[in-house]
C-alpha cells in the first residue's frame, strides 16, 4: 500500500475515514474525537498544539488504520 | 434555477435528509424563488406567517426585537437552513426578522403547499422534528452557559458555534466566513459590547485570533480557543 501524507490530512478526515483511530487519539490524551476544530486542523498542527511528536502520534494512528485502506476518501454520498 | 438545480440545493438541506427523488422533485416543482440582497429583510417579526423559506445560498441573521425595543441576534443561518417554517406550521406570526448579511437566494412555499408536501412525504415531518429538536438543544446549551459560565468561556463557545456552522480552513487558521461584529457577538453571548471588545483584543494580543481578513474573524490558534471554551 502506498504511504500517503497522514501529517497533512485533517484530523476530522482521519477520524471519519477510520473511526477506530479515536482509540489512538484518546490514549495519547488528544481530545480530537468530537472536537469542532478537528475538520480544520492537520495531524501535524494537532501534534504541535499538544506538544507531541508527530512521528509517534502518526505511528499510533496508523496502528488503528486497517491494511485495506483506500488511498483517497470515498467520493460517494 | 431549473428543477435539477433546485433539487441539488434541496438534497443538501437537513430538512430533506433521506428524502427520495420523488420528494425532492415534488418540492422543487412547487417552490418559488426569491433572490435576496445584502440587508434585505425576507419578512418582518409579527407578520402573518404565510410563506416558509429555504436558504439556497448566502447567509442570513435572525433578529428579534424585544418588547423594550432591544435587538437580539437569535442565530445565523446558512445554505440549507429553513426560515419561518415553524411559524408557518404552527400558524403563528413570524417570531423574528431574517436579514440577509450577504447576497443570496431562497426557495419558498406557501403555507398550504408546505402542509401538502409534509402530508405527502412523512420523512419531512420526521426531519422537521429532528431540526426543531436540535435548535432546542442549542438554545438550552446557550441558556446553561449564560447561567453558569464565565464570560470568556461563553464568548469562545459563541465563536465555536459559528465555526461548527460555517467554519472554513484558510492558510492562517479557521475563518468564520461572514461579517460578525463585536455587537453581534455580544448579543449572541448575552454580554456587553465592552466585554467582547476587551476579550477579543486580549485574544488578538495572544495570537488566538486575527480580525484582519476582510472583517472576517480568523481563529489562528483553534486548539487554544477550544481550551478556553472548555475550561472550568
Amino acid at each position: 500500500m502506498p504511504e500517503f501524507a497522514l501529517e497533512n490530512t485533517m484530523v476530522g478526515e482521519i477520524l471519519e475515514r477510520w473511526p477506530k483511530t479515536a482509540v489512538a487519539f484518546n490514549r495519547l490524551g488528544m481530545a480530537c474525537p468530537g472536537c469542532v476544530m478537528a475538520p480544520f486542523m492537520t495531524l501535524d498542527e494537532a501534534c504541535k498544539a499538544y506538544g507531541l511528536d508527530l512521528t509517534k502520534v502518526a505511528s499510533a494512528v496508523r496502528q488503528n488504520i486497517g491494511p485495506a485502506t483506500p488511498d483517497r476518501p470515498k467520493e460517494e454520498k | 434555477m431549473d428543477i435539477d438545480a433546485r433539487m441539488s440545493v434541496l438534497e443538501r438541506s437537513p430538512f430533506f435528509a433521506s428524502a427520495d427523488r420523488d420528494t425532492l422533485k415534488h418540492a422543487a416543482e412547487t417552490a418559488s424563488e426569491l433572490p435576496i440582497a445584502k440587508e434585505d429583510q425576507i419578512f418582518r417579526q409579527g407578520e402573518e406567517a404565510s410563506y416558509s423559506y429555504l436558504l439556497a445560498w448566502g447567509r442570513v441573521r435572525l433578529d428579534q426585537t424585544t418588547s423594550d425595543g432591544r435587538n437580539v441576534v437569535i442565530r445565523y443561518l446558512g445554505p440549507g437552513d429553513l426560515i419561518g417554517t415553524v411559524a408557518v406550521l404552527r400558524r403563528k406570526p413570524y417570531p423574528a426578522t431574517p436579514v440577509a448579511v450577504e447576497d443570496g437566494m431562497t426557495l419558498f412555499w406557501s403555507a398550504e403547499k408546505k402542509a401538502m408536501l409534509i402530508a405527502a412525504h412523512p420523512v419531512l415531518a420526521t426531519n422537521a422534528i429532528e431540526l426543531t429538536g436540535s435548535r432546542l438543544e442549542e438554545l438550552q446549551e446557550r441558556l446553561r452557559e449564560v447561567a453558569t459560565q464565565r464570560v470568556e468561556r461563553r464568548i469562545a463557545a459563541t465563536l465555536l458555534r459559528q465555526v461548527r456552522h460555517a467554519g472554513r480552513r484558510v492558510e492562517e487558521g479557521v475563518e468564520i466566513p461572514f461579517t460578525l461584529t463585536r455587537g453581534e457577538i455580544a448579543e449572541l453571548t448575552a454580554t456587553t459590547l465592552h466585554t467582547v471588545s476587551r476579550t477579543l483584543a486580549a485574544w488578538e494580543q495572544e495570537g488566538i485570533l486575527s480580525g484582519k481578513r476582510a472583517s472576517h474573524l480568523v481563529i489562528t490558534k483553534p486548539h487554544r480557543l477550544v481550551e478556553i471554551a472548555e475550561q472550568e
